[in-house]
């Protein structure tokens, strides 16, 4: 069991050299690659359950008070995670684990009270790639909200590729014919190449859910700076929504209104009740349940509970906007988590407002 | 998912018009468009006969006062007591 910072650095450094050499030499990994997930928490590590869905975890500290060690078990199976708590809100869990098994453990894990995954939405993976070389990406778009038989016959229910290139240009390209011939373009995960003078220093698969693989890399270091970079532009996000809650406060001239509610554009209209019942019905991936307590044909008024913190909220549905009011103290990732789940799942060319313009 | 009754208060009446002021699409947005900005809720203007207004809306050079009523409320008689606000620069 790994001990400190510097010690999970260098294992992790062992398994992209190893990776490296292989790929050189065979054309293949030899490890399974050193993968970070990053989760929103509000909680701290010993607020976290210690069994769930069949899962029983064990938290070893190491000597870096802010990392510790996840022993996980399921029946036989046995992996290890190291959850890096140095940022209060967002945890870096570290692995060089089987994907589909952490894929697996991340889905439930991250739908525990208090803890989430990331919901960046595709503006926010095209904020990532511009300041290095995007060699790919993939698209992993599902109808879910209306069956086949309710689409329109220019409606799309399924849409998955994946794009690996060596240079930038057929990526941009194959994106720019996707956008222009209104196919879903909601970009699942985007691969990005740090390059110095011939010398790569990583190439990293970011997907949209804050999970980012080191597909290849030398430095170890410069994953961990990218990823911490990632954080910074999400948690920089997340304070402009936040800041943007709504607020009542008292002054001597009378209450002050802070704040100001969220506008979601449709790109076009849909049935709203049957959004709504999909909607806040309390599942994933929107997490949210709510009643409708006013109605108009074209109009329903939606009190609600976010299931990931338990905090309140209010939306109106129209057929072509949506409002969603948050209160003081809930938490901003419901704008990430609703806006991110309509792109995929509903509507690519859907946009969101606060009173400045697009949030995203 | 549970639908409850319809309701329609003085509350709703207050946020439709908190709306006006909004720069949202969806929205009717007209006191936006003309320049207002919402400033307090149920301002406290300290004017004798109290008078209660729900909203006050400023743009630069103006105030705009709104009384939010439901039903059947007569809202002319306190129409007057507006004019005895002074206004100082």
């Amino acid at each position: 069991m790994i001990k400190s910072r510097s010690e999970l650095h260098k294992q992790m450094e062992r398994t992209i050299d190893a990776n490296l050499r292989s790929l050189e030499e065979h054309g293949e990994y030899s490890e399974y690659n050193v993968k970070t997930n990053i989760i929103e928490s509000n909680c701290n590590i010993d607020k976290i359950p210690l069994t769930f869905d069949g899962y029983h975890i064990e938290i070893k500290p190491t000597d870096d008070k802010f990392l510790f060690g996840l022993i996980v078990r399921k029946n036989s199976q046995r992996f290890v995670l190291y959850i890096d708590t140095f940022f209060d809100r967002y945890w870096k869990l570290y692995n060089m684990e089987n994907s589909e098994t952490i894929d697996k453990f991340m889905d439930k894990f991250t739908n525990l009270l208090l803890l989430d995954s990331l919901w960046m939405p595709h503006q926010m993976l095209d904020n990532i790639e511009s300041t290095l070389v995007n060699v790919g990406f993939s698209i992993k778009f599902k109808q879910e909200i209306f069956d086949e038989d309710e689409l329109g016959e220019d409606d799309i229910s399924q849409l998955t590729m994946r794009l690996w290139s060596r240079g930038t240009k057929p990526s941009k390209n194959l994106f720019k014919l996707l956008h222009e011939n209104n196919y879903p373009s909601t970009k699942t995960s985007t691969r990005v190449l740090n390059i110095d003078d011939n010398n790569v220093k990583f190439l990293d698969e970011v997907f949209f859910d804050g999970k980012i693989t080191v597909n290849k890399g030398t430095d170890i270091e410069e994953h961990i700076r990218f990823v911490d970079k990632i954080i910074d532009d999400y948690s920089d996000k997340m304070k402009e929504i936040e800041n943007n809650r709504m607020s009542l406060t008292k002054s001597a001239c009378g209450q002050v209104v802070g704040g100001s509610p969220f506008e979601i554009k449709f790109s076009k209209n849909y049935d709203i009740y049957h959004l709504a019942e999909k909607i806040i019905n309390s599942t994933h991936p929107f997490k949210l349940w709510g009643v409708i307590h006013d109605q108009t044909d074209d109009f329903l008024r939606i009190a609600g509970v976010d299931v990931h913190t338990g905090d309140k909220f209010s939306m109106d549905l129209m057929q072509k906007y949506g409002r969603l009011y948050l209160p003081e103290n809930a938490c901003g990732n419901m704008v990430f988590r609703l806006y991110t789940n309509i792109q995929h799942y509903l509507d690519p060319g859907v946009m969101i407002f606060d009173e400045h313009g697009s949030v995203f | 998912m549970t639908n409850t009754d319809q309701s329609f208060d003085h509350l709703d009446i207050i946020n439709a018009v908190l709306g006006l002021a909004y720069n949202f699409e969806s929205y009717p947005n007209h006191l936006f468009k003309a320049g207002y900005k919402l400033s307090r809720i149920e301002p406290i203007i300290g004017v004798p006969d109290s008078i209660n207004p729900d909203i006050l809306f400023m743009s630069e050079n103006m105030g705009l006062f709104a009384e939010c009523k439901g039903g059947k409320f007569k809202t002319g008689s306190n129409l007057s007591r507006y004019d005895s606000i002074q206004v100082r620069h």
